[in-house]
């Protein structure tokens, strides 16, 4: 008994949350919808996938290209590793990724209206962009993450070659793991709707939505099993083979790292948006003399809805990174693989499934607490929940886990494992609340009456030019975001220095 | 215990403390109607009578459809007591799908019977109409006479006219009441037209002003409060009336939830929304509402139903058509 739970609770939340809620969903949609009527509006849909998937390939090779450089620059480069105020890089450096897209488009709107959400020239390179810098951290942490586990004697060979021929040779190994990279990011953007949309575009997410306003959730339906076709087979093709452990964190130490002058040029660059986006939050959110009262009260309301909203943040993504990790331990590929599944699911789809299967039959005493909304982010973080589980796993060096083997497998992984995955789990789990601080599609549905939701309550100003306000609640959300990401940063660099 | 696991322990403890609620009696609303426009309303509401009112507002973007969508999820238990939505189309299709329950028959009396549905499932009041933004210096701005949506497939305004997503909110709606009126060949005509002409598409009807307002676009079909909030911060922009058409003017909806938790205070609410006085408070916002009740005070600059030539709908029929008007703008305005 105890061996069929420690077996089947990492899938637990997975099975309620997404499998059964979305196979009774689709059954009564099935049986309520006309097959054929559904299959012919999707056939006019097809070239919408086309267009949703070349604006994410874009977007995806434009990120991995920056977050790519940034972690070469990292692992290659003195510099912005060491100084006083290094522990400030991380946050500035990820700012557009732990700052909700609703915040960046109160920025851009507030300073050049609207349609420069546009960018002016077409509708799809205004997403690109935004949708680019925003995801560009992430390819970032990818492979900075790699980029600083390659084998010690390796690393020493090339501190060793003089610095640009170095750069070359590090650039020359990361391609693999850029080739990955990007494909991961092209699935992650794949389902996005929220960017899209501030720049006027179509995408898979907002035609499955659109067909739900006409009571059409089978075309939903229909359009998201194409996009599974398109995500499963590539994730099946990432999913780690059977080498799962061994890279280790070897070469922290910055010494014997060259220092190379164009590299500070390139850090100004990569800061300039964000600190220009909170130069401008700040600007637009001052308030006039006669409203200093009421942008006080103002600002603080948001920066504690975001505090209450982001304790439940912490313990939803907490649990996401837990099952999986467990699952990784395990070495478990194919359950990894379903985990990834619903993040690519349009978010409104998975709400409403949630809604119709378990909300109907909970209990009372249950409406104010925001279980299912809470249930919805735990598997909408599968994809980020499963990555950060294998990038853990894979930095337990294999002679530990081989000598793991020696003790029972639950001490095994929770004495030995547990502690060793904890760099890779703590920053995966902040930003997991991060992300879930500023969703919005599955809050604007699942979230209990009352319930504090500063992004949606952003999304919500964003629409009526009141710049001042939904200024005030940005910087509330991007301080929560960047407190927590300072408090690991401050951790994690200062605990290096005690080594 | 590690400062990690202490941190998550007081998230725990804070979490869950804050979802304690307290013993007040309470109502909830679904909220399509702008947020910064109908909290002050709500709030006025729970000053005045004690009754706590937990709402869930929409999203411009998703206008009516999100909220829609989540009380037919809830069907089997809703949480909704009072559903204000901000057209009435989705309204009368939500009806026929047996969501809400008949209104008691005081509620919203003075409300002429053009407004309410037939067998008293829902009931509108204080209404916008679909107008045009037009950005003065262009020559949209020197426009005179009587003008139409037909009008916006001429030649002139190739690639200068901006239209929010027809799918959602208004748009959507006031796509079905051509349909509906017109009929579909004049309909297709009108989408082949505005496809032609290289129409612009934006997520809203705020974005197709602020389109205007930027200059890319000349005309913007819009809503009159998404015109007046930008008016009353000092911006420049036109507003025509589509006069050849007639005014297509959409009023907030209130409908209450069938089988819902708090059906006492859900007629409280939708008693006191209903009221002359709240019709006079959307009015003087700069939502700029329009009135339904006739006789109810409008503010200077603002408007009256009286100073319009409101189009005389069949919500039914309109409703009928939604699904279809919204499919074919989709594959004529989207799918080009």
């Amino acid at each position: 008994m105890r061996r069929l739970l420690s077996w089947i609770w990492p899938l637990l939340p997975l099975l309620c949350g997404f499998y059964i809620p979305v196979f009774i969903a689709v059954l009564d949609d099935v049986a309520l919808g006309s097959i054929e009527v559904a299959f012919s509006s999707v056939v006019t849909s097809i070239p919408v996938i086309f267009s949703t998937a070349i604006l994410a390939i874009s977007a995806a090779f434009l990120a991995t290209l920056i977050g790519a450089v940034d972690a070469l620059l990292i692992s290659g480069v003195r510099g912005v590793t060491s100084g006083r105020l290094r522990f400030l890089w991380v946050p500035l450096l990820i700012l557009t990724f732990t700052t909700p897209p609703a915040a960046v488009a109160s920025a851009i709107q507030s300073t050049f209206g609207s349609s420069f959400l546009v960018a002016g020239v077409r509708d799809e390179f205004g997403a690109l962009i935004l949708l680019s810098l925003r995801w560009a951290p992430v390819a970032l942490a990818i492979l900075l993450g790699l980029s600083l586990t390659i084998p010690r004697e390796q690393e020493w060979a090339l501190r060793l070659l003089p610095p640009v021929k170095a750069l070359k040779v590090r650039w020359q190994l990361q391609r693999n793991w850029r080739r990955a990279c990007m494909l991961l990011l092209f699935l992650l953007m794949l389902p996005a709707a929220e960017i899209p949309s501030y720049a006027g575009i179509e995408t898979i997410s907002r035609r499955v939505m659109a067909r739900l306003t006409v009571g059409d959730g089978l075309s939903g339906w229909i359009l998201s099993a194409g996009l599974a076709g398109i995500v499963g087979p590539l994730l099946a093709w990432l999913m780690p083979g059977n080498q799962w452990w061994g890279r280790g964190l070897k070469t922290l130490s910055p010494a014997g790292l060259p220092t190379w002058k164009f590299a500070s040029g390139w850090w100004i660059l990569r800061v300039v948006p964000a600190i220009s986006l909170i130069l401008i939050l700040i600007y637009t959110a001052w308030p006039r003399a006669s409203e200093v009262e009421l942008a006080k009260s103002e600002f603080l309301s948001a920066l504690w809805n975001g505090i209450i909203e982001i304790q439940r943040a912490l313990l939803v993504s907490v649990l996401s990174v837990l099952c999986c990790w467990r699952l990784a331990v395990a070495k478990r590929k194919w359950a990894l693989w379903a985990w990834c599944l619903p993040t690519f699911l349009p978010a409104s789809l998975l709400g409403l499934s949630l809604a119709s299967t378990w909300g109907v039959h909970a209990p009372v005493f249950l409406d104010r607490i925001p279980w299912l909304l809470s249930l919805a982010h735990v598997v909408q973080l599968g994809a980020l929940s499963a990555l950060a589980g294998i990038l853990a796993v894979s930095m337990i060096p294999e002679e530990e886990a081989n000598a793991a083997r020696f003790v029972k497998p639950e001490i095994a992984c929770w004495r030995i494992f547990l502690p060793r995955s904890l760099p890779v789990l703590i920053p995966a789990s902040i930003m997991g609340a991060i992300l879930i601080l500023g969703e919005v599609e599955s809050t604007l549905l699942l979230a209990p009456p009352g319930h504090p939701s500063p992004a949606l309550e952003l999304h919500q100003l964003l629409h009526f030019r009141n710049d001042e306000q939904a200024s005030r609640l940005a910087l509330a959300l991007i301080i929560l975001s960047s407190g927590l990401t300072l408090l690991f940063s401050g951790v994690s660099l200062g605990r290096k220095d005690q080594r | 215990m590690s400062i990690w696991a202490r941190v998550l322990l007081a998230s725990m403890v804070v979490f869950l403390s804050s979802c304690q609620s307290d013993s007040k009696p309470s109502v909830t609303i679904y909220c399509a109607h702008d947020r910064v426009h109908a909290e002050q309303i709500l709030d006025l509401f729970e000053d005045e009578t004690g009754i706590r009112v937990d709402a869930i507002f929409d999203t411009e973007a998703n206008k009516t459809v999100g909220l829609a969508e989540r009380l037919r999820a809830e069907r089997g238990r809703p949480r909704c007591d009072v559903h204000w939505s901000n057209e009435p189309l989705r309204s009368v299709r939500l009806s026929r799908e047996g969501l809400f329950r008949k209104m008691p028959s005081d509620l919203g009396a003075a409300i002429p019977e053009m407004w309410k549905d037939k067998s008293g499932l829902w009931c509108g009041f204080a209404g916008r109409v679909r107008v045009l933004a037009v950005q003065p210096t262009s020559p949209a701005g020197q426009w005179t006479g009587p003008v139409s949506m037909k009008q916006l497939t001429e030649d002139q305004w190739l690639g200068k006219v901006a239209l929010a997503d027809p799918r959602f909110g208004t748009t959507g709606s006031h796509l079905a009441i051509i349909r509906s009126m017109e009929g579909e060949e004049s309909y297709l005509n009108l989408l082949q037209g505005l496809q032609l002409n290289d129409v612009q598409l934006v997520s809203s009807n705020s974005a197709s002003r602020d389109r205007v307002l930027s200059g890319e676009a000349w005309i913007g079909v819009t809503d009159t409060d998404d015109i007046e909030v930008v008016r009353r911060r000092g911006e420049s922009i036109g507003e025509v009336f589509l006069s050849t058409d007639g005014d297509v003017l959409l009023p907030n909806v209130i409908a209450l939830v069938k089988g819902s938790p708090n059906p006492t205070e859900g007629e409280i609410l939708a008693r006191w929304l209903l009221s002359s006085r709240v019709e006079e408070l959307l009015a003087a916002s700069s939502s700029r509402q329009v009135p339904l009740i006739p006789g109810t005070s409008v503010p200077v600059g603002g408007l009256s139903i009286e100073d319009l030539d409101p189009l005389v709908i069949d919500w039914d029929d309109a409703a009928d058509a939604l699904p279809a008007a919204i499919q074919e703008a989709e594959r004529y305005l989207l799918d080009r």
